[in-house]
């Protein structure tokens, strides 16, 4: 017993002094503050801050370098929380979901409270994910093996169907925000038939649409011409940025254990299957912690619950991200793979070998990963409150020059392209008119993050099985999923039945 | 661009961008006169209509693509048009009760523009700011267009508009160039001179 | 100042801008732009900023990664075919998936628009299968191909027309075989449907599987290449078992077409010495990237050949 406890934690006991000398120390908090910032503005994105850095850190140590890496992870998670709640403009895309509940809270004067929230929710949610990834790393790398392309298309489809909870008030519109996502999703060239589909010829769109370019046209840009069609000579006051008696998430904790819960079961899910991210992590908790509230349709009208599931879900995805990655070279998300590049230009190759050759390296990088987490109540929050929130406090005609700047020199750089700025800048209109009209944003991002996926592993679970449908249906795990799906859809009408029977028996009782 | 187009797309599309730009502009015909525009549920009718549209050329152009590769974005496609005849029923459906305005019930003035104007305006300073930003490199064009649109909407203080725009290029300078050394489309007057890291940019952009 | 030493400053002056002028003629002087056609953290990108400061070193000049991604490299190839042939930008290029875009579209460069440099890395591609398969050598798995056509389906890492999907049907016709082939787009995805048991057989790259042979996860049936790896001395080649079929993805530099001679032995030389760097050497090893070093003039004759193959190919059956 005593033996096995020191196999599990004598290479994390000795990882940790590693990790605490000066400079790693101070590697991860200027990685966690670098992230922040990035994270807080609306076209950077962590994979592309960790991408850059990596060149950067030739010289360093490795845990020099993997420190800053994991602080601008959590960080970047956090942060993309910032201008979600202040200006209803996502700083990285899982951030989409903390806006439907942090926004109107900004809105209700509520702001400081929200940021706490997010802050505590990232940290909790970030701490869970890291210790999952110190404990439980090679049994959940054989959870990411048992999932196959039929696994993965129940997966988005299950995803897909969680858009079934955001359709809102109007359905119709809903639907087709969502087949509009959807329908972007397929631009570019088919990989199983190497045909281009939505690309009109132009060598440009032939990879396929980038989120961040459909993001921050769709999310940032609106808001801005707004403001600047509304030309306010005004910004917050002090008073809306404070925190109001009754706010404390101390006080309040029992009400966000359910959210935090389902945040830290549905990230670390998320996070060890390759291909999906912090985003749908997010989506999923917050649908989840919604479903099975008794308040539902308090949630996406500024109840604090729904931030703090969006926050945890998508920090939980981080770590849990890392676990297929270290382990089988396998990136569960999007900043995940720059990092596992991180390793790989440092000849650190990913893998049992990479536990047994260097562990202090693995294991200094796992504990990073939870002190990031935790660093991150420190400068989220009144930190956060007293800094970042402060630039809400400009004329709002002088934010939105501001935010023009902003989202054409992120999306710029994300590949020198031209091009994408110029497509930005159409979905800013499109994302104008659609607010306008009352088409919600949040399902075509859903249906373009998810639907390429869906249809290429269905495809490839067809091409596989040599066309037969039933291959869907085999494996325990695609039973389950497809179970859940069907459950999710159908729970609205379940519930009529079951509110219409009660009410016929208390009318007969 | 340079890229070739089918033959169909190009006419088909300036078509379906004739008929919103024809509604936008007779909203702003409208809108500088009276209080309430195009009414709600007009544009929510023609929306549809040029969304329609819109399915019709995207099927079209998957003629030449493989039956396995067309199946999906068919079927999708074939699902929004029928969202969208929906939509088209119920918004005609609206006009011929007499309700035009959003919510449904109280004749509540609505403007699809907030300030039909300034909106052109902001739009017309994005696409020169973008332009700009090409042509004589970033610095150079987000200084114009921060100075222009914030005194084009009214904002004359021109302190605190200077002021912030020294911060803000500041502060991406220190961001992308200083610590990412990311390459920004060159100013024009630094052109042929320095060999810095600049955008390799085609003319084809 | 008195008039005499201001008439020799002046002097001074015009002298040293003479020797700057005749200086200019130096190469490299300024910072030199590599173009990437792939995004930071792809192998492509990982390769090229492994080595980029051993190049610096021996090159004497700075050199900046510019990533231009898009189209599965062909945005960035076009814009190192279109760039100034002056020495100061050069880019990665891919094979043979540079050239198999010009064959199934309409590209802005063909084989003559660029100048090739140098060669660093020759990835020969693989047939592999989980360590508990029923196909311990190839001649099992061809043996299964011929009884049963097209119902074995074999992952490949890249998608329609990858050297991997060329390779299968090269094996296809040599051997009288018919595969299911199976596109996944990249490799992380298909080696772990491999290792889950979600495909039966994959064709990658050796580099992205010795480590996984030497774990005994995996075993490779054949390597696609004229010789046996270093890297994987043990495992037969596909012309040892009886099919001759070379096959493999070729990273090097080359710059847009029309560089002066200087400059491509300049940086020809200097590439080779950092590839011969002890420490980079090394590091290469601990990474899995196998090196090949071609020097301009085998490189050239690499490139043609490539591009002839590829041509033979599409025109016999044209894979998309």
């Amino acid at each position: 017993m005593a033996e096995t406890l020191w196999t599990l934690f004598g290479p994390l006991w000795h990882a940790l002094s590693v990790v605490l000398q000066w400079q790693n120390v101070v590697a991860i908090v200027v990685g966690t503050v670098a992230g922040m910032v990035v994270g807080s503005l609306p076209g950077l994105s962590a994979t592309m801050a960790i991408a850059i850095l990596i060149p950067l850190t030739f010289t360093l140590d490795p845990l020099v370098a993997l420190g800053m890496m994991a602080g601008i992870y959590n960080g970047a998670m956090y942060g993309g929380a910032i201008p979600a709640i202040l200006l209803r403009i996502p700083g990285t895309p899982p951030s989409i979901v903390t806006t439907f509940d942090g926004y109107p809270m900004a809105q209700r004067g509520q702001a400081a409270y929200a940021l706490k929230i997010a802050c505590v929710s990232s940290a909790i949610g970030g701490t869970v994910s890291a210790i999952s990834l110190m404990l439980f790393a090679p049994p959940l790398a054989q959870v990411t093996l048992m999932f196959g392309p039929a696994e993965y298309f129940w997966v988005a489809v299950f995803g897909l169907s969680s858009i079934a909870v955001l359709l809102g008030a109007d359905p119709i519109k809903g639907l087709m925000s969502a087949c509009f996502g959807l329908l972007l999703g397929m631009v570019g060239l088919d990989m199983v038939t190497g045909h281009e589909r939505f690309a009109f010829g132009n060598r440009y769109l032939l990879d396929g649409l980038n989120l961040i370019v459909v993001l921050t046209g769709l999310y940032a840009i609106p808001p801005a011409i707004m403001m600047a069609e509304d030309a306010l000579t005004k910004g917050l006051s002090a008073k809306d940025l404070a925190i109001g008696p009754g706010e404390s998430v101390l006080a309040n904790w029992r009400g966000f254990v359910p959210a935090w819960l389902r945040g830290g079961f549905f990230g670390i899910l998320v996070g060890i299957l390759p291909g999906t991210g912090g985003s749908m992590a997010a989506f999923l908790a917050y649908n989840e912690t919604k479903r099975s509230a008794r308040d539902q349709n308090s949630f996406g009208k500024g109840n604090p619950v729904g931030v703090a599931a969006a926050e945890c879900g998508n920090n939980a995805d981080n770590a849990a991200a890392m676990i297929p990655a270290l382990t089988l070279g396998v990136p569960g998300s999007g900043v995940s793979a720059v990092i596992l590049a991180g390793l790989l230009v440092h000849g650190l190759q990913p893998g049992p070998q990479l536990f047994r050759d260097n562990p202090d390296i693995v294991y200094g990088f796992m504990i990073q990963m939870l002190l990031t987490s935790v660093l991150l109540i420190g400068f989220g929050g009144p930190f956060a409150v007293r800094t970042f929130a402060q630039v809400l406090r400009l004329p709002r005609v002088l934010l939105a020059p501001m935010i023009f700047g902003l989202a054409v020199v992120g999306v710029y750089t994300l590949n020198n392209s031209l091009f994408e700025v110029w497509l930005m800048l159409g979905f800013g209109l499109v994302g104008y008119a659609m607010d306008r009209l009352k088409f919600p944003l949040a399902p075509v991002i859903l249906g373009l993050i998810l639907g390429g996926m869906a249809e290429q592993q269905l495809r490839l679970t067809l091409l596989i099985n040599l066309g037969d449908w039933t291959a869907l249906f085999r494996s325990p795990i695609s039973l389950i999923l497809f179970g859940l799906t069907l459950l999710i859809l159908l729970w609205p009408i379940l519930r009529a039945w079951r509110d219409r029977a009660r009410q016929m028996a208390d009318e007969r009782g | 661009m340079d890229w070739p187009a089918p033959p169909y797309v190009a006419p088909v599309l300036s078509a379906a961008s004739v008929v919103p730009a024809a509604s936008a502009s007779a909203g702003l015909a409208y809108g500088s006169r009276m209080r309430v525009v195009v009414s709600y549920a007009v544009l929510e009718a023609v929306t549809a209509a040029v969304l329609l549209l819109l399915c019709a050329v995207l099927w079209l152009s998957l003629a030449e693509v493989p039956e396995s590769a067309r199946l999906f974005p068919q079927a999708i496609l074939l699902v929004f048009a029928v969202l969208c005849t929906v939509f088209l029923a119920r918004s005609l459906r609206r006009l011929r009760h007499g309700r035009t305005d959003p919510s449904g019930d109280a004749p509540v003035p609505w403007r699809f523009f907030r300030h039909p104007t300034r909106f052109g305006l902001v739009v017309a300073l994005l696409v020169g700011y973008v332009a700009a930003v090409q042509v004589a490199g970033y610095f150079s064009g987000t200084a114009t267009m921060f100075v222009a649109l914030t005194v084009l909407m009214g904002y004359r203080a021109m302190m605190p508009i200077l002021v912030s725009l020294a911060a803000f290029l500041a502060f991406i300078w220190v961001v992308f160039i200083l610590a990412f050394e990311r390459p920004l489309p060159q100013e024009f007057f630094l052109r042929g001179s320095l060999h810095v890291p600049v955008s390799v940019e085609t003319v084809h952009g | 100042m008195t008039g005499k030493s201001l008439t020799a400053a002046l002097a001074a002056l015009g002298l040293g801008a003479v020797a700057v002028g005749t200086a200019v003629a130096e190469y490299p002087e300024q910072p030199i732009t590599v173009i990437v056609a792939f995004s930071p953290g792809g192998g492509t990108d990982v390769a090229a900023r492994s080595i980029e400061p051993y190049i610096e070193k021996y090159l004497g000049a700075d050199l900046t990664i510019l990533n231009k991604p898009g189209a599965g490299g062909e945005v960035g190839f076009t814009a190192l075919a279109q760039a100034e042939p002056d020495g100061y930008t050069i880019g990665f290029i891919n094979l043979p998936a540079m050239f198999a875009y010009s064959y199934e579209r309409r590209t802005e460069y063909s084989r003559e628009s660029f100048t090739p440099i140098a060669n660093l890395v020759y990835d020969p591609g693989i047939l592999a299968v989980r360590a508990d398969s029923p196909f311990e050598s190839l001649a099992d798995l061809i043996a299964y191909g011929q009884e049963n056509p097209g119902a074995l389906p074999i992952g490949t890492s890249g998608s329609v027309g990858s050297s991997e999907h060329l390779a299968i049907k090269q094996l296809e016709n040599k051997t009288g075989t018919k595969f299911n082939h199976v596109p996944f787009g990249s490799t992380a995805p298909l080696r772990t449907a491999l290792l889950g048991g979600h495909i039966p057989v994959a064709a990658f790259n050796l580099g992205e599987a010795t480590q996984y042979q030497e774990e005994g996860q995996l075993r490779i049936l054949g390597v696609m290449a004229a010789e046996r790896s270093g890297m994987a001395a043990d495992t037969p080649t596909f012309i040892e078992q009886g099919v001759d079929l070379v096959a493999g993805s070729s990273r090097g530099i080359a710059g847009p077409a029309g560089l002066p001679v200087e400059v491509v032995t300049k940086l020809s030389a200097a590439i080779g010495q950092a590839m011969d760097d002890p420490e980079y050497v090394e590091s290469a090893r601990k990474a899995d990237v196998p090196l090949n070093y071609q020097a301009s003039d085998a490189y050239t004759a690499f490139i043609v050949q490539t591009d002839e193959n590829l041509a033979a190919v599409w025109a016999e059956d044209p894979w998309k």
